[in-house]
């Protein structure tokens, strides 16, 4: 549970569908939009952290992103896709702060997540050791490179929306998530891909 | 279809468990690919498994949003159709938007939330204020709720919202001399568009509209000081980072210059012009 999490707090899960929420909310509803947040909140902070890595600045961009979807919800066309319109917000966000940083570099954090981590769940220590070994390896991939892909294996985006949110072509996006999952291969490999390590045979090929 | 093809393919598969059509005869026939489209599906999987530090401040951030106060009525900022282009853009494509005739106490809330989101994009302070910037980027956050909710529950007359569009020259012009090294020229006009209008219709506007008998002379006199200098400030730093500025940003900040300039004038004009206004 988060730290300011109180146990007593109202309940966000409300009822309704998304849609429902945003309609609402882009008349006024406070607490709708709010329910939105809650829905989206740990997602965009996930990523924004696989993009900033530090999470201070990951949540203060994630607040930001939903201060600015505040203010915008109501040009929201009903309709459209609204994950892929605040992932674009929060990008945007990410993108102002790297060339805020440019003008006057600030050393991050360098999280290492360790006991107050959330991830999926790991079974055994060589799945734990694997996850350490790949969320090392993804810090290395260049930043365009890493935002697509963590598009693609976190939320699930197709190319069109992670085209979307990057301001991208879709075949740039697609280009993008290979490039970065070939570079993982490489560096991860032997270890955790023996066989797409291996330049291919064409023993078995058709 | 070679390894080499068939690995690549597999690699850029939106998803690694469904092959493609002209993928399955390779795979079929090929065991060692199979073991690749195994350890691609795995990648995937353990990407997806990446430990990420738990939130710690959503909930505090949800009350926040749920506080009592005004309701949010904004304009346009983005534009949905996901084709807009820059984080300055759509607070000018806002601020146009605002009737500044009928600036009242919930629509001042709104444009506040609105140049707070500009305020809240990402900035270092080097010019402006020496704070390191983790610490002045959530200093920007709790000065934005504070200053909303100082205009949705004190800021209900004129000279009271002189100070508060005071302030936000002061932050809009610290935005523009903090980027206008790296900002494109439209992010720069931009900034110095919402500039000239919070000055000429916020402060200069609503110093004008300081009814007689609401303060007694050195009160009034004293909000229009604060605020001219805090023109004052910005038409002196505008005017020397122009000086050196590259040709995307020189224009910009020279017209921010001019602008608290003539903001500056103004304010004297209504300074003297009238001063036995507010005399109780």
């Amino acid at each position: 549970m988060p730290p300011d999490q109180d146990p007593s707090r109202p309940d966000r899960s409300g009822t309704g569908s998304e849609s429902e929420w945003i309609a609402a909310a882009q008349a006024g509803d406070r607490a709708a939009f709010a329910r939105v947040v809650a829905a989206y909140y740990e997602r965009l902070f996930r990523w924004l952290y696989h993009m900033t890595r530090d999470r201070h600045r990951a949540e203060d961009l994630t607040q930001e992103t939903f201060l600015k979807a505040l203010a915008a919800v109501k040009s929201f066309r009903t309709g459209s896709n609204f994950r892929a319109w605040l992932f674009r917000i929060g990008h945007n966000n990410f993108v102002n702060l790297k060339r805020a940083e440019r003008k006057s570099p600030h050393q991050p954090s360098e999280d290492q997540p360790a006991a107050d981590t959330a991830a999926g769940p790991v079974t055994t220590a060589g799945d734990r050791e694997a996850l350490e070994k790949v969320a090392q390896a993804i810090q290395e991939l260049p930043t365009d490179f890493r935002t697509a892909l963590m598009l693609k294996a976190e939320e699930g985006m197709n190319y069109r929306e992670i085209a979307a949110v990057l301001k991208i072509t879709e075949e740039t996006a697609r280009w993008r998530v290979f490039k970065a999952r070939q570079k993982l291969v490489k560096v991860l490999s032997p270890d955790l891909f023996p066989e797409l390590a291996n330049p291919g045979s064409d023993a078995g090929g058709v | 279809m070679t390894c080499d093809m068939a690995r690549n393919r597999l690699l850029a598969l939106p998803d690694a468990t469904r092959p493609t059509d002209d993928l399955l005869p390779h795979l079929t026939g090929c065991a060692a690919c199979r073991t690749v489209q195994a350890e691609a599906v795995r990648l995937d999987a353990l990407l997806r498994q990446l430990p990420v530090p738990v939130v710690a401040r959503m909930e505090s951030f949800l009350n926040e949003l749920e506080a009592d106060g005004p309701v949010i009525r904004t304009r346009p900022v983005v534009p949905s159709t996901l084709t807009g282009s820059g984080a300055f853009k759509p607070v000018t494509k806002w601020l146009k938007r605002v009737d500044w005739r009928y600036v009242g106490g919930g629509v001042a809330a709104a444009v506040v939330l609105g140049l707070g989101v500009l305020f809240l994009a990402p900035r270092n302070n080097g010019v402006v204020k020496s704070d390191p910037p983790e610490k002045s980027r959530s200093e920007r956050l709790a000065r934005m709720v504070k200053h909303t909710n100082e205009l949705a529950t004190t800021a209900r007359a004129p000279h009271q919202r002189v100070g508060v569009y005071a302030d936000w020259t002061a932050d809009l012009k610290g935005e523009a001399c903090d980027v206008y090294k790296v900002a494109d020229r439209d992010d720069m006009n931009a900034l110095a568009g919402q500039y000239e209008k919070v000055v000429s219709d916020g402060v200069v506007g609503q110093a004008k509209m300081i009814e007689d008998g609401k303060l007694t002379p050195g009160e009034r006199n004293q909000v229009l000081t604060d605020a001219m200098k805090k023109l004052g400030d910005a038409e002196t730093d505008a005017t020397r980072l122009a000086a050196d500025a590259p040709p995307n940003a020189r224009d910009a900040l020279t017209r921010i210059a001019k602008t608290a300039q003539d903001g500056r004038r103004e304010l004297t004009k209504i300074a003297q012009g009238n001063p036995k206004k507010g005399q109780p």
